[in-house]
């Protein structure tokens, strides 16, 4: 099933979070009204800091977290109240593979299929194999490289039409991200599937994705194209005059300027890099925190 | 489900192997123990009255006492066993967070409960029943002329009991390595429930059963049956409490022990060895629903619960 014939089979767009609060404790908010909605087809990545609620947004897609308040759907499809349905829909690859350090490679696949009847178990074998990764050695002595591509390799088996990987690549070194990113975009063309994949690493989200959502902490910052989030998007120098149109987002580190959101590709300054871009949404937020915490303070 | 049983062998496979072979060591001892109590078996009037000329029981009495301690060790077994199996590998695939693969993939965590606790319960039945016939052997042995499913002695500790005890602490375990998550504390937890529902099972089922019997004691009945209790009984057949004696003794009986010696019997009442049967059916209805119970809470469980 493709991109476009899977808008089609299912209501709406691939995931939803509408409103969607996630509180751990009585004190820890891990998301707060957080409303976006992703499409198919596509490949978005979910950057944000430590503590931005990433895992936890895609973990209630994948229904292992429960919204405190607000809905999520999967494909039309609320995973709380219809596991199995959206579970069908998904699969998901956490930071660190899920995987059993006493089964080989070959068993998770056989595994996986157990689990999921409709996985190809012939195509993730033949994937696996291409990366030279060994089918019979035990998970327990696979390189995190080679871990992370039998996760995916299980993922893109499934055919579901939606993948959630949650900092699939944190633990690889260059040369085995490279190699994952190019086996996802691969695997997610072939498949017409939409894809989540939080990361940390702007070099890592500009190979391989083509949408962007900025979270800060607990609440959403950005959600473009990543074409759009580049061209939209200027670094002009401190002092420099704005024009009608443009409005400044944060100075980013380093002495670099400030971040200038405007409506033309040309305008103030020189253009913004995908870095920049990620890197302005997040200094705002920070700033904004600072402001708040200021301002908690003076209150009290 | 070969996929899942490989999975169980795989991450179950050192405790199983150690189960396995205690379970099968045990088994052996009990039966070459039998067999030797058999070659050794007094004659009836010798198991009667010890005292009978001609009776060199020493050494069965004193094999006969080392097999009651192993079928009594035998009670240890599907503690082991149930504890184990049941809360640590559940326990371990929330703390190792592996239970997110099947929970992503599947689209009913309760058929993955299902089938990681068949494949269990399985090996849990696999693990005693072997041990849970022997002892029963053993236990006949012990008592020449007497069938183990005539006598109550060491009940829990032979024959269907062993089973369905070692399921329901499996199911307990089960549940409580579930909702812990953590493998040490819920195997140390699971070891303290086991010993509740080890000990406070056969108390409720002998407790369901009636006082049937009034013998002295030495009496065969008293030998294989439970005594409930012990008390006097007069000439008229009535029967009374150390305290309710004592307080009939007049003033000047001189030494109450011997007056009380003089005017009643000191008898034991309780179940008889008969009720074997009825009470295990009691204590397996019993266990049958406290690992129901457990596994219905798993059930609901599993369904809600994060798998880390």
């Amino acid at each position: 099933m493709h991109g476009s014939s899977l808008a089609g089979a299912h209501r709406g767009p691939a995931l939803v979070a509408d409103g969607l609060t996630k509180r751990y404790g009585r004190a820890t908010w891990a998301l707060s009204d957080v409303t976006m909605e992703i499409g198919w087809g596509r490949i978005t990545a979910l950057v944000g800091p430590n503590a931005a609620g990433k895992s936890t947004l895609i973990k209630t897609w994948v229904g292992f977290e429960r919204p405190t308040q607000g809905r999520v759907q999967v494909g039309g499809i609320d995973p709380w109240r219809n596991r199995g349905e959206a579970v069908a829909l998904t699969a998901y690859l956490p930071q660190v593979p899920a995987l059993y350090p006493e089964l080989s490679a070959a068993e998770h696949v056989d595994l996986a299929q157990h689990y999921r009847p409709g996985l190809d178990r012939a195509e993730a074998r033949s994937r696996l194999a291409n990366l030279d990764v060994p089918l019979d050695r035990p998970a327990k002595a696979l390189s995190g490289g080679q871990m992370a591509q039998l996760g995916l390799a299980i993922a893109l088996a499934t055919h579901a039409p939606i993948l959630l990987l949650d900092e699939p690549m944190a633990s690889l070194d260059p040369l085995a991200r490279r190699e994952f990113i190019d086996a996802l975009r691969d695997g997610v063309r072939e498949a017409g599937a939409s894809a989540v994949l939080s990361s940390h690493v702007v070099s890592d989200i500009e190979q391989a994705a083509d949408w962007l959502v900025v979270l800060g902490v607990g609440h959403k910052l950005l959600d473009m194209s990543i074409e759009e989030a580049t061209s939209q998007h200027r670094v002009a120098r401190h002092g420099e005059q704005m024009v009608d149109g443009e409005k400044a987002i944060a100075s980013l580190p380093g002495q670099r300027g400030c971040l200038v959101r405007t409506e033309s590709r040309t305008g103030t300054g020189q253009g913004a890099s995908l870095e920049d871009v990620v890197m302005g949404y997040l200094a705002m937020d920070r700033v904004s925190h600072a402001s708040e915490r200021a301002l908690t303070s003076v209150a009290e | 489900m070969k996929a899942v049983v490989r999975l169980t062998w795989a991450t179950g496979g050192f405790e199983l192997k150690f189960l396995f072979a205690g379970s099968l060591l045990l088994a052996a001892a009990s039966f070459a123990l039998a067999i030797l109590l058999n070659a050794n078996a007094p004659g009836p009037s010798c198991v009667a009255n010890s005292t009978t000329p001609n009776c060199d029981t020493a050494f069965f009495y004193q094999m006969g006492s080392l097999g009651s301690q192993l079928i009594i060790a035998m009670g240890a077994l599907p503690i082991a066993v149930g504890g184990v199996l049941g809360s640590e590998l559940f326990a371990r695939e929330i703390e190792r967070a592996t239970v997110q693969l099947p929970w992503s993939l599947a689209s009913s965590r309760t058929r993955w409960l299902a089938e990681r606790v068949l494949i269990l319960l399985v090996l849990v039945v696999l693990v005693v029943v072997v041990p849970a016939v022997t002892t029963t052997i053993l236990e006949g042995s012990i008592n020449p002329g007497v069938a183990a499913t005539d006598t109550l002695v060491d009940f829990g500790f032979r024959g269907v009991s062993v089973v369905a005890r070692a399921i329901a602490v499996f199911a307990a375990a089960t549940l409580i390595g579930l909702t812990i998550g953590r493998a040490l504390p819920a195997l140390l937890l699971s070891l303290v429930a086991a010993l509740i529902i080890v000990a406070a099972v056969p108390f409720l089922a002998l407790a369901t059963q009636p006082t049937e019997f009034i013998a002295q004691l030495g009496d065969p009945r008293v030998r294989y049956g439970l005594v409930r209790d012990e008390r006097y009984q007069d000439p008229a057949g009535t029967l009374f409490t150390i305290d309710a004696v004592t307080a009939k003794v007049p003033p000047d009986a001189g030494d109450p022990t011997t007056w009380i010696e003089e005017n009643f019997r000191q008898v034991a009442v309780g179940v008889r060895g008969e009720r074997y049967w009825d009470t295990e059916v009691a204590s397996t209805l019993m266990l049958a629903a406290v690992s129901l119970a457990s596994l219905g809470a798993a059930a609901v469980l599993v369904a809600r619960r994060r798998p880390y």
